[in-house]
């Protein structure tokens, strides 16, 4: 039996919000734990303190390119965002084979997405 | 003998009551003809026939199958107790990405434990070879991490693996000789096992020239995409007839979990939460790393086998001893001899039970022509994680002392 089953999904980012339209306007919204202050990138709700998030930090959206993965599969780099103190995977689009910087791009498609490319970019 | 479990786990349990009774699996592969649930059907008939059972004999089911989107059917455990004589029987089904099955079989022997079920039949089963293009499979597996994170960016489990094997190797020294070794080792492993998906015997130049799907990950380090299914049988020793009352048992289990967000992880490259369930295993079996004799791991991808040995504390260099031979089938310490997630294949739901079922064999000396010690271990490790070692289980399985 062949099958094309189409479902349109309509998710809530709920707690997230903040986070998710940040990433559609290429700014980078970070968690900050309420006891700690740790600030995370993307965000957690439960610090390793045993806190919760309870406040919101715009970063610069610059970021440092911790390692790089490419093929078929596409293009992504683990960075960390300055002024976060956690790592997240991104898209790496148009980003120079060594470079070390990136800077968060708004994500342009159907998905709140994240994605980098050269930190000089406008 | 009553033992001590880690604090905070259960306190005190007669595990070693707990016996693999029974174990059956399909062939991994591609059944293009035949559904999940005739899969599904022709491993339990196998357990139960070992067990010496009859289907009225198992009192509860617990289903292991990842995603209904490969098997378009929700609620699948009542269906399945349907197909299999189990209607009336209590029916469960879990899910915890690659780790399903592991987290079946230990919800399966906690419901024993409990005095719930006497009987109870493990099947764990997915169709991710036939069910959908490899591609749509590919996407689905994106959304086994975060989904408001990793997932939204499509990223692959392969480029998360990928990522994650650099920060392993850089700090162990380890490279693309490595990975190709652990290729060669499950495929030449898989040879010997009529029920592997890919028996094959490569070479490290077919191995490097393969095409790139994540650096440093090309094609022939990655596990297939695999349909087919596995089940157990598990039953107090005294609830089995007379034959099977010396079967393995399990002797310890112990189950954790890692941030969903790899990146958030101090060390990406660390299967932290598969170290706590080793330990918690470990505590309640009062054994420790070294009385285990042979052990079933996760290699989704090569480099994750290595990364695993280290975590489990089944090896303190990984890349050393691969290269020198000891987890090889003639090995000290032989890993994956089924041939693993690389060999055998992949289906989801099925691995971790067709893991605990290789080792119960393996430790009753019935395991496949020239892939039995002559020596049964006397501890066997099945070893299962979903997401990028997000959740974890580690189920050791032996004879009682």
């Amino acid at each position: 039996m062949r099958l094309d089953l189409h479902l349109p999904y309509d998710l809530a980012p709920g707690w997230l919000a903040p986070h998710v339209d940040g990433l559609r306007e290429g700014r980078a919204v970070a968690s900050r734990c309420g006891a700690c202050g740790l600030v995370s990138f993307p965000p957690r709700r439960a610090c390793t303190c045993g806190g919760r998030a309870e406040d919101w930090a715009t970063l610069p959206g610059t970021a440092a390119v911790l390692a790089r993965t490419e093929g078929r599969d596409g293009a992504f780099a683990l960075v960390r965002l300055d002024g976060a103190a956690t790592a997240c995977v991104a898209v790496a689009h148009d980003l120079p084979p060594h470079a070390k910087r990136a800077r968060l791009l708004a994500a342009t498609g159907e998905r709140p997405a994240l994605v980098v490319g050269p930190e000089e970019a406008p | 003998m009553w033992r001590r479990a880690a604090a905070g786990a259960l306190r005190e349990v007669r595990l070693t009551e707990v016996a693999v009774a029974g174990v059956g699996m399909t062939r991994f592969g591609r059944h293009r003809n035949r559904s999940f649930r005739d899969l599904a059907l022709e491993a339990f008939d196998a357990a139960l026939l070992m067990a010496g059972l009859d289907a009225g004999d198992i009192d509860a089911l617990v289903l292991a199958a990842e995603s209904d989107a490969f098997t378009l059917q929700l609620n699948p455990s009542a269906v399945v107790a349907g197909d299999l004589g189990l209607t009336g029987a209590a029916a469960l089904r879990v899910e915890a990405g690659g780790a399903s099955g592991g987290v079946a079989v230990q919800a399966a022997a906690a419901r024993i434990l409990a005095g719930l079920s006497r009987r109870v039949a493990v099947v764990g089963v997915d169709v991710t070879a036939s069910s959908l293009p490899g591609d749509a499979v590919r996407d689905l597996y994106g959304f086994s991490f975060d989904a408001w994170g990793e997932g939204m960016t499509g990223v692959t489990a392969t480029a998360l693996y990928a990522l994650s094997w650099q920060a392993w190797a850089a700090r162990e020294g380890a490279g693309d000789d490595d990975l190709a070794r652990v290729v060669l080792k499950n495929r030449a492993n898989a040879c010997l096992n009529p029920l592997a998906h890919l028996p094959r015997t490569q070479d490290a130049a077919e191995v490097a020239s393969s095409p790139l799907v994540a650096s440093p990950y090309r094609r022939l380090h990655c596990s297939p995409l695999s349909d087919g299914a596995a089940a157990v049988v598990l039953a107090r020793r005294a609830d089995l007839p007379l034959g099977r009352r010396d079967a393995p048992r399990i002797l310890g289990m112990g189950a954790a979990t890692d941030l969903a967000q790899p990146g958030g992880r101090g060390d990406m490259g660390d299967f932290a939460a598969k170290r706590t369930a080793m330990g918690r295993a470990l505590d309640m079996a009062g054994l420790g790393a070294g009385d285990v004799e042979a052990a079933e791991v996760y290699d989704a991808y090569a480099g994750a086998e290595m990364q695993a040995l280290d975590a489990l504390g089944l090896s303190a260099d990984p890349a050393r001893e691969l290269a020198q031979g000891r987890f090889g089938r003639d090995g000290a310490l032989p890993i994956n001899l089924s041939g693993g997630l690389l060999g055998q294949g992949a289906p989801p739901g099925a691995t971790g039970v067709a893991q605990a079922a290789t080792c119960a064999l393996l430790v009753e000396g019935q395991y496949h022509e020239g892939l039995q010690p002559s020596r049964p271990p006397r501890v066997a490790l099945a070893d299962t994680h979903g997401g990028l070692c997000t959740t974890a289980t580690v189920t050791l399985i032996g004879r009682a002392a």
